[in-house]
């Protein structure tokens, strides 16, 4: 096959790819970041995508929550609906904090959380969910998956489509098979970013960098970035422009410490 | 019981003053001579055959209420009547069945196959009923005014049996020796009691029965020639009947909040399923929608049996409504607040309300108790702020509230500096984690006017740390070296 054949293949394929989206073009969110913006395509950059985030370890959880976290807040910016956050009813599982999300840069009154009992009604309520189009997105954290597959994301994939709502999924570590997903994160923690010295015992905390493999994108190579959470500007940062420090605000000089009560 | 046939004599027995009494017994005892209040042996002798089973008064109760709302299927206005009556009020509802007549038998045929024999009688008032039900022959069923109740005894007027022995006495022994009597009189003598009852029993006096389920606003029903044993087809009927409702309710500019679908299977078990809205609905598809999840999660555990003979859609709670607003160019807007509604309700029907949460900041300092989760459909008369919320909360520290907290804290073992630096290793559910970066501490204690229990809590100060792994935890220390002989040290929560 001569080049210039298979040029045009492919540019039929994108073309088939693409048209699905077409009409809603205007519908892009961006991660906030021109940098990333240009790595990720805009087929899973659109909204009505199905993004996953898997941790890279167990330990892992806390920064891949936080890269969902991160997403969701871009959603919530994109749009005025609320988000939904569906998760597993568990005594000792991890809840989120309220005013950590408001830390964060979210909204809690934007925010909806559902507790479900099973996986089904979980799968079943981010379906529900994306049908309704005045919503933000939907989030999903999964716990051992045992329905959650290349059927029950297609399902999934294609309600987000035709409404516009992007759905996030919280994948275990473990996680595999295969899934319709336009995008898939790996995340894991990275050494926060240099903060200045002080004299100290231990040094302080920077902003939270993490360590993104981009396992699967639809319509772009895999890559592998650190990136940061700003969450005055609520954008991703990639690694290398957050070095310079400028996005965080200037710590005082002493510790004071608060007696209440 | 099995093998007890109409023919086998059978009482109920219980313990009674002077031993072993009869409580009730079936007709072919009553034939051989046994009585109510008898001595068990007595009866015996005079029945040898006689089988005799305990007396179960909880038992009947439920009964008569599970039969109760059965009889529901006739009418919205139906009370049990302890302890072997059911009332109903049938104003306007028996030419749905094809006139009184057939209503009687239509109850009569029911009840016998369920294996009970009923005396059922139709009046004016629910005197007049009570008393010819109870003391009438049973060939007269439906009476019209009282004539027919001048020769029953006294004792059918529901009064004490000391005033039926009073009456009795001075040779008034039935009804129509006394229901013409002057009051005034009747009252001294006898007390108001039996004067009240006379005026209910003419009428003259009004009484209302107080129903055993609410009666709906509006109810629409379909029964089935043969009965339904597939609940699909039960779906089916539902979408005929949701129509029908909001038709009507539309019709009339109302909304309901509360529908309420009842089965009514052939061997008399009814079914109810109940749906609420958050906001005032008369759409179909919303009803049928959420009433069909409700029958996927029923069609786990529910039994047709012979089939399900009845099925009744109840609307409750209705309001006049403002109709749906259009927007100006013609077109119903897509993505609308009324679809979000509609999507709330369905959660909240199958998930239960209090799992669908929204959250609200709270005043206390203290991490678990500073936010709450509540019921999204729960009013909360503050509007929130949580950017002025946050900032409060942590004052002029720069440290941050983490993204997601542990249920309660949990106990780690730490290494420290002392007096109140962070500490430099911590092991926690097993795992081993190294310091590399501290921050801290952020010093909370509950609030004075906390209960005297939380407000005693020793002070907790709070580090954000960093693992060499990059994990970031935020920990505390449980009280103060200088003050205590082992502060102990917890993990709480995760930052991103």
């Amino acid at each position: 096959m001569s080049s210039t054949a298979f040029e045009q293949l492919k540019a039929q394929v994108s073309a088939i790819e693409q048209s699905s989206l077409a009409e809603k073009d205007d519908a892009v969110f961006s991660t906030g970041s021109d940098a990333l913006d240009r790595i990720l395509p805009a087929t899973v950059t659109s909204a009505g995508a199905l993004l996953e985030v898997l941790p890279e370890s167990y330990q892992q959880r806390s920064a891949a929550t936080g890269a969902t976290l991160a997403l969701g807040a871009r959603l919530l910016e994109a749009k005025t609906g609320p988000l939904v956050w569906c998760q597993l009813r568990d005594p000792e599982r991890l809840h989120l904090h309220a005013p950590g999300l408001a830390a964060f840069g979210i909204d809690p009154e934007r925010i909806i959380r559902l507790t479900v009992k099973s996986e089904q009604d979980l799968l079943w309520a981010m379906e529900e969910a994306l049908d309704c189009a005045y919503l933000s997105g939907v989030v999903g954290v999964l716990g051992q998956e045992k329905l959650y597959d290349f059927t029950a994301s297609r399902r999934l994939s294609l309600r987000a489509r035709s409404s516009g709502v992007s759905a996030l999924m919280l994948r275990s570590h473990r996680a595999n098979g295969t899934t319709t997903a336009d995008m898939r994160w790996m995340v894991g923690a990275g050494e926060s970013s240099k903060m200045p010295e002080r004299k100290a015992f231990l040094p302080r905390l920077g902003g939270a960098i993490w360590q993104l493999d981009l396992i699967k994108c639809r319509g772009a190579n895999g890559g592998s970035f650190q990136i940061g959470w700003n969450r005055e500007t609520l954008s991703f940062d990639l690694a290398s422009r957050l070095a310079g420090g400028t996005s965080l605000p200037e710590l005082p000089a002493r510790e004071d410490k608060r007696y209440i009560g | 019981m099995a093998d007890i046939t109409p023919d086998v004599p059978f009482s109920l027995i219980t313990s009674a003053q002077g031993g072993i009494r009869v409580v009730a017994m079936s007709q072919a005892a009553r034939e051989a001579g046994v009585q109510k209040n008898q001595l068990l042996p007595n009866a015996k002798s005079l029945c040898p055959a006689l089988r005799v089973f305990e007396y179960d008064p909880a038992g009947d109760e439920a009964e008569l209420k599970e039969l109760t709302l059965w009889a529901i299927r006739y009418s919205p206005w139906v009370a049990a009547n302890p302890p072997d009556g059911i009332m109903m009020d049938i104003s306007g509802c028996a030419h749905l069945l094809g006139g009184e007549e057939n209503m009687v038998r239509d109850i009569r045929t029911r009840l016998n196959a369920f294996g009970f024999s009923a005396a059922i009688c139709i009046a004016d008032t629910i005197g007049a009923a009570w008393a010819d039900s109870r003391f009438g022959s049973n060939s007269a069923e439906i009476i019209d005014g009282t004539d027919a109740l001048k020769r029953l005894p006294t004792a059918a007027l529901r009064i004490e049996a000391d005033t039926v022995e009073q009456l009795k006495k001075v040779g008034l022994k039935t009804i129509g020796t006394i229901i013409n009597k002057p009051r005034a009189p009747l009252a001294a003598r006898y007390g108001k009691t039996l004067t009240d009852r006379l005026d209910q029993l003419t009428g003259k006096k009004p009484e209302s029965l107080n129903p055993i389920k609410e009666p709906p606003e509006y109810l629409v029903q379909e029964s089935f020639v043969e009965p339904v044993l597939l609940l699909d087809q039960i779906t089916i009927s539902l979408e005929n009947l949701a129509v029908t409702m909001t038709k009507k309710l539309e019709d009339e500019g109302l909304g309901a909040r509360r529908f309420c679908l009842s089965l009514y299977r052939m061997d008399g078990d009814v079914r109810n399923i109940e749906v609420r809205t958050s906001c005032l609905s008369h759409n179909a598809d919303h009803i049928t929608r959420l009433m069909g999840e409700k029958l996927d999660r029923l069609s786990e555990n529910y039994d047709t049996g012979f089939g399900i003979e009845l099925i009744t859609l109840g609307a409750y709670f209705t309001e006049v409504t403002n109709h749906a607003q259009i927007s100006l160019d013609g077109k119903k807007d897509s993505g609308s607040l009324r679809d979000f509604q509609a999507l709330i309700d369905r959660y909240v029907n199958r998930l239960g309300f209090e799992n669908v949460g929204k959250f609200i900041p709270r005043e206390s300092h203290i991490p678990e108790r500073s936010e709450e989760l509540i019921p999204i459909s729960a009013e909360e008369k503050n509007p929130k702020d949580w950017p002025t919320f946050l900032k409060d909360l942590q004052g002029g520290t720069h440290l941050g509230r983490p993204i997601l907290l542990l249920p309660r804290p949990e106990p780690i073992t730490a290494i420290a500096e002392v007096p109140d630096g962070p500490p430099v290793r911590f092991e926690w559910r097993r795992l081993k984690y190294r310091i590399i970066r501290a921050e801290g501490p952020e010093r909370l204690a509950p609030e004075w006017w906390q209960p005297a229990d939380i407000a005693r809590e020793p002070t907790r100060d709070y580090f954000r740390v960093e693992d060499t792994d990059g994990g970031r935890f935020w920990l505390f220390r449980r009280g103060l070296y200088e003050q205590e002989e082992n502060p102990k040290w917890f993990m709480h929560g995760f930052f991103a």
